[in-house]
């Protein structure tokens, strides 16, 4: 059997098993043993099997997954996603639409502490859609700012998303953070600036509430801090070279799980389940990662991942063109696939087409994950859109999709605007004290 | 019973994690303000990872943490394709019961070779047994899930 015949097979395969919900990684390892024991040799396929799984859990880069994961369940626990909801409430609530914002806002801030946009929109979700409710905002805006705002956890560092672009790619963890910071507040902004327009077409969606006089604004940010001083230790030890990536999410989470006693709210049930949570997540990327190292391998067995750059480079199309053309792909396969899943089976073959086009590697992983995070709140499947479903009952799904029809375009404005600037994301990697 | 088993191995999971956390922070301590790097933390970091990867594989099984793609999850619930679940679980449990085999087997030549860590001289064997111990257990998640799946109690 030829090499690309056998690739093929094997991608279909692996679509199938997906297709039937076999688990990301498993169907992953599975393939990928099979295609190396037809393309090397079975034995080399069972000591892959032997070896791997154990191999790349025994990693110390990785340890920042479990950590930082860790810290965000902690900030969950601590209350911090309401304390944050709270005051950016006090400040701009009382605009028209300021609640829709203050959720935004809120959820930013969240996102700087959690590597997950599952856990930001349930965390935001379930403070800020009460409150919503309550001042009579129209269902369909209040349920696509949840949506919307809990996809900046995987923009805004940590993030689960990028660590692992960073290990299939080999790049740097801390650039890539660094990298994510700027487009995740150009984002936040463009959200933020998408919440003003529609509620200035449309006043009737977002009446504006009480406002709050001065004292109670400041007591509510003071509340909030606690959040800046974990992103200035976090964050600023690692632009300033003084934490590694793995310092900083140890420190991070210890930092949160301090807020979390200090605020009483961290009981022993609360402990255990915080870190029953961290264990399942920090199980479940693994689990993927060893079936992407056990996949990966057999593609570049195949060869199609290579002959395809080649094939696209004798073409000699625009890069600009084939980045549309990625784009366009992308948007499609977030209609279907989960974002974990489609950053594990699309980057082995999109990342040498991309990297070849002479992209830089770090601005494409924030690129990918903004398109991921479009696949996350588009019909019919995103992953975000259940877990607003789960939190504002009585809403129906094509409402929450119309509300999050603006929000969807003001991310593909923010793609766009990184195309044309790429500066935004590499700013910060490129002055990084090392 | 048995799913009160893997919470408790879950829970050891966290604990080991608390520990890396406590390990890291006592490492960068020593860095800043002691000046003596702690040269064991590198290599206990990476054995931590096992376990906490590991100790969790078949509880998150369990309780259905594993992404999988569910577009055509509507359509598998109908009794009539019942089979593709339980086909899937018991491919499932038969990759991880080969992950068993070669991963003990891996255990049992770098006993014998007597691999350790470079610093500490931590021996890997029992990490890896460990490893290969979990991994059955996730079979046997597998299995039951499939067992479940073939009576039309699929969760």
């Amino acid at each position: 059997m030829s090499p690309t015949l056998a690739g093929l097979i094997g991608i279909a395969a692996l679509l199938a098993l997906l297709a039937a919900r076999m688990p990301i990684g498993i169907a992953m390892a599975l393939v990928g043993a099979i295609g190396i024991a037809v393309l090397n040799s079975p034995e080399a396929a069972l000591t892959v099997l032997g070896s791997y799984p154990y191999s790349y859990s025994a990693v110390h880069a990785l340890s920042v997954i479990p950590l930082f994961v860790l810290m965000g369940n902690f900030a969950a626990v601590s209350g911090m996603g309401g304390d944050l909801y709270a005051a950016a409430h006090a400040w701009v609530g009382h605009r028209r639409g300021g609640l829709a914002s203050a959720t935004i806002l809120a959820c930013a801030g969240f996102a700087a502490l959690s590597g997950s946009s599952v856990a930001s929109a349930v965390t935001m979700g379930r403070v800020a859609l009460p409150e919503m409710r309550r001042y009579g905002y129209d269902p369909r805006l209040a349920a696509g700012v949840v949506a919307a705002g809990g996809t900046l956890g995987i923009l805004i560092p940590p993030s689960t998303v990028l660590i692992i672009y960073a290990i299939l790619t080999e790049q740097s963890i801390g650039r890539l953070f660094l990298a994510g910071f700027l487009p995740g507040l150009l984002l936040t902004a463009l959200f933020v600036l998408t919440v003003i327009v529609v509620c200035w077409l449309r006043p009737g969606l977002g009446p504006p509430a009480a406002a709050a006089p001065l004292g109670e604004r400041l007591a509510a940010l003071g509340r909030a801090s606690a959040l800046l001083g974990v992103v200035i230790v976090t964050l600023g030890g690692i632009y300033g070279g003084v934490l590694t990536v793995t310092d900083a999410a140890a420190v991070g989470a210890f930092l949160t799980m301090l807020h979390a006693l200090w605020r009483g709210r961290l009981t022993l049930a609360a402990l255990a389940d915080a870190l029953l949570q961290t264990v399942r997540t920090t199980s479940m990327v693994f689990l993927i990662l060893i079936g992407a190292h056990i996949f990966t391998p057999f593609l570049a067995l195949s060869r199609i991942p290579t002959d395809l750059a080649d094939a696209l480079a004798a073409l000699a199309l625009p890069a600009g063109a084939v980045l549309a053309v990625i784009l366009a792909s992308y948007i499609v396969l977030g209609m279907f696939l989960e974002g974990f899943a489609m950053l594990v089976l699309t980057v082995p073959i999109v990342f040498p087409i991309v990297t070849a086009l002479g992209y830089d590697p770090i601005w494409f992983g924030i690129f990918m994950v903004i398109v991921l995070e479009m696949g996350l709140i588009s019909p019919p499947v995103g992953i975000n859109v259940f877990v607003v479903k789960g939190v504002a009952e009585g809403v129906p799904m094509g409402k929450i999709f119309a509300g999050i029809l603006p929000f969807w375009v003001a991310m593909l404005v923010c793609v766009l605007i990184l195309v044309a600037f790429p500066q935004i994301a590499l700013l910060l990697p490129n002055t990084m004290v090392r | 019973m048995f799913e009160r088993f893997l919470r408790a191995l879950a829970l050891g999971a966290g604990a080991v994690l608390l520990a890396l956390m406590g390990l890291v922070l006592f490492d960068v301590l020593m860095r800043y303000v002691l000046r003596l790097p702690f040269l064991g933390a590198y290599e206990l970091t990476e054995l931590a990872m096992v376990l906490i990867v590991f100790l969790g594989l078949a509880y998150t099984g369990a309780t259905g943490g594993h992404v999988t793609v569910d577009v055509f999850a509507a359509l598998l619930e109908r009794p009539g394709l019942r089979w593709i679940a339980v086909a899937v679980n018991l491919a499932g449990a038969a990759l991880l019961g080969v992950i068993t085999w070669r991963t003990l087997l891996h255990a049992l030549e770098s006993g014998a070779r007597g691999e350790a860590t470079n610093m500490m001289r931590i021996p890997h064997q029992p990490f890896e047994l460990v490893a290969a111990a979990c991994a059955a257990l996730f079979a046997v998640v597998l299995l039951a899930q499939a067992w479940r799946a073939a009576r039309g109690r699929a969760r």
